[in-house]
């Protein structure tokens, strides 16, 4: 009889299980990008306009500085491209309920919390892959095609990515909570699109307000910002009822998962 | 052993198992019982995926519901498709090795040698989605023995397999079952169980109606009655003479046909076919071929005993 590995096991199993993520992820990309097909031609044109406007040197500082460039090439780029990497964590979970693969998953001893933390795992490996990857190639051509590139320019480019990506740390544990729930793929994806939907002109909200990028990740506290409005209507900043259902959305369901223990939906 | 204490486990209004009770320390044992017969519950609870609502189950003195330790000595071979069918089989079964606490290249070591064992040499490292369905029941049977389990679950191992892999299957089974491992596995076809194992427990709408030997079962089958449709055109001529038979329990008359039950169906028939040409009768036939029918015997047949 073999004898337990522990721990090492224990990271074994989850690194095992976000490569199998991986492995669905372009699959899912694919399936995603069918379904969000308009929105990826919007934000397409918008950066394609933005990175064409860069090319007029008096405008050059304009959007290298200003909070145009971060809200922009920011949540129109960068927010659909990293909605595209987290919805991976919803339907690679779902993928695994319709497919039954929580009972071959569930069945070695991974910890319920293991299981979380790699389906989690797997769109923020993606993130960190497909957005800076792109992001750093990006950079180097920026600074062979605007010499020199206006101070701040890099800086409010790593920070869109930078808050995009949190905001990818943030949603993936809801993500592979809706897909635990729910075994349809595209179901989990539709639902997972909408909880996105919702909370992501909170994120513009933070930039609005002129916040650090890192306030992105944390919803929280752009829900604090006083005078923030949401397609119009304004926010009462330190609405406690409203930071409590973000707190809710984020981290309570979730645990609520771990507590009800997602084998509980295999069936 | 599997200890089982008065489980019952139910799906929102649907009960799956109930006050279900037994003691499995046979080697290899089957459990018979037809669709939403709690079949696949219990296996469930017994691999940990569930936690009994009422009751417990022990493998070994221990619950195996979130007991890391517990799971690590079981294996499960679900009935569900094959997940991951983009992967190719060796892959799957080294990644589902490493869940399972092996290490890095001992579970690509592990997964070459237990997918040869099971004649996947040749397939090994071609994609699932290719793969035959009797060569995907190897793959699973392979995740499930990789770690070298105490005790195999298998849940309708035989569904989709063509003879040759119903055979393999079956060698695969008894091979596992030689080597010290603790073997269970479900079936809805009383003739799967018996080519694999002497000992069955039987489930039926979630409640145990037998446990013991195939050939216990068997000789309950036999000697519950058994129902006989006649059709006739005259069916008080007909009952009249029936009634006189020896095995004949009693007589119905229902939708225009008469129904007949019988102790026992080997001599009645020959009889019936004996009097068949001197009895207006038109057509006739066993009422109870399917499964449930004969389950729903066997549990009439225990209510009154």
């Amino acid at each position: 009889m073999k004898e337990w590995v522990g721990p090492q096991g224990t990271l074994g199993s989850i690194w095992a299980l976000t490569l199998s993520g991986f492995a669905g992820v372009f699959r899912s990309i694919v399936m995603w990008l069918t379904l969000a097909a308009a929105g990826i031609i919007v934000a397409v044109s918008v950066t394609t306009i933005v990175i064409v406007s860069m090319f007029d040197p008096d405008e050059v500082g304009f959007f290298f500085n200003g909070e145009f460039f971060a809200t922009v090439l920011g949540i129109l780029t960068g927010l659909p491209l990293v909605v595209v990497l987290a919805t991976v964590g919803a339907r690679v979970t779902s993928r695994d309920r319709m497919l039954g693969g929580l009972e071959f998953i569930l069945s070695k001893p991974v910890p319920p919390w293991g299981y979380v933390l790699a389906r989690t795992a797997t769109p923020l490996l993606a993130a960190t892959v497909i957005v800076f990857l792109p992001a750093f190639v990006m950079v180097a051509l920026l600074s062979v095609l605007v010499d020199p590139i206006p101070a701040g320019g890099t800086g409010a480019l790593f920070g869109a990515l930078g808050y995009a990506l949190l905001y990818t740390v943030g949603l993936a544990p809801l993500a592979v909570a809706v897909g635990s729930l729910v075994s349809n793929p595209r179901f989990a994806t539709a639902a997972w699109l909408a909880v996105a939907w919702v909370t992501t002109p909170l994120v513009g909200i933070a930039e609005e307000m002129g916040a650090d990028w890192w306030w992105a990740f944390n919803p929280i506290v752009s829900l604090g910002s006083l005078g923030a409005t949401f397609m119009g209507v304004p926010f009462v900043g330190d609405s406690v009822g409203a930071a409590w259902l973000v707190a809710v959305l984020y981290f309570v369901v979730p645990l609520v998962v771990l507590r009800l223990r997602i084998q509980e939906v295999v069936r | 052993m599997i200890t089982i204490e008065d489980v019952s486990s139910w799906y929102g209004d649907v009960i799956a198992l109930n006050g279900v009770s037994a003691r499995i320390e046979t080697p290899v044992i089957g459990l018979l019982g037809p669709n939403g017969a709690g079949k696949s519950t219990l296996l469930s609870l017994l691999a940990g995926l569930r936690r009994p609502k009422t009751g417990a189950v022990f493998i070994d003195g221990d619950e195996p519901y979130d007991d890391p330790e517990v799971l690590k000595h079981i294996g499960l071979v679900p009935e569900p498709l094959m997940p991951a069918r983009w992967l190719t089989g060796h892959r799957f079964v080294a990644d589902l090795a490493r869940m399972s606490g092996l290490g890095k290249y001992e579970s690509r070591h592990e997964a070459t040698l237990i997918l040869k064992r099971l004649g996947l040499a040749h397939a090994m490292h071609r994609p699932i989605r290719g793969y035959s369905q009797g060569m995907r029941q190897r793959v699973k049977l392979a995740q499930a023995l990789i770690h070298k389990p105490r005790l195999l679950l298998l849940d309708e191992p035989f569904t989709g397999l063509d003879p040759p892999g119903r055979a393999m299957m079956t060698r695969s089974i008894q091979d596992v079952a030689k080597e010290g491992v603790q073997v269970v596995f479900s079936s809805h076809v009383l003739g799967e169980v018996e080519a694999v194992t002497r000992d069955v427990l039987m489930l039926l709408r979630g409640r145990i109606v037998a446990h013991g030997s195939v050939r216990d079962v068997r000789a309950r089958l036999a000697s519950v009655p058994l129902r006989i449709g006649i059709r006739t055109k005259d069916p008080r001529k007909v009952a009249a003479t029936l009634l006189q038979h020896d095995d004949v329990e009693g007589l119905d008359l229902r939708d225009g046909q008469l129904v007949v039950r019988i102790r026992h169906g080997t001599t009645f028939f020959r009889d019936l076919t004996r009097l068949g040409p001197k009895l207006p009768i038109d057509a006739y036939g066993p009422l109870d071929e399917d499964l449930e029918s004969v389950y729903g015997l066997l549990v009439e047949r225990r209510g009154r005993e």
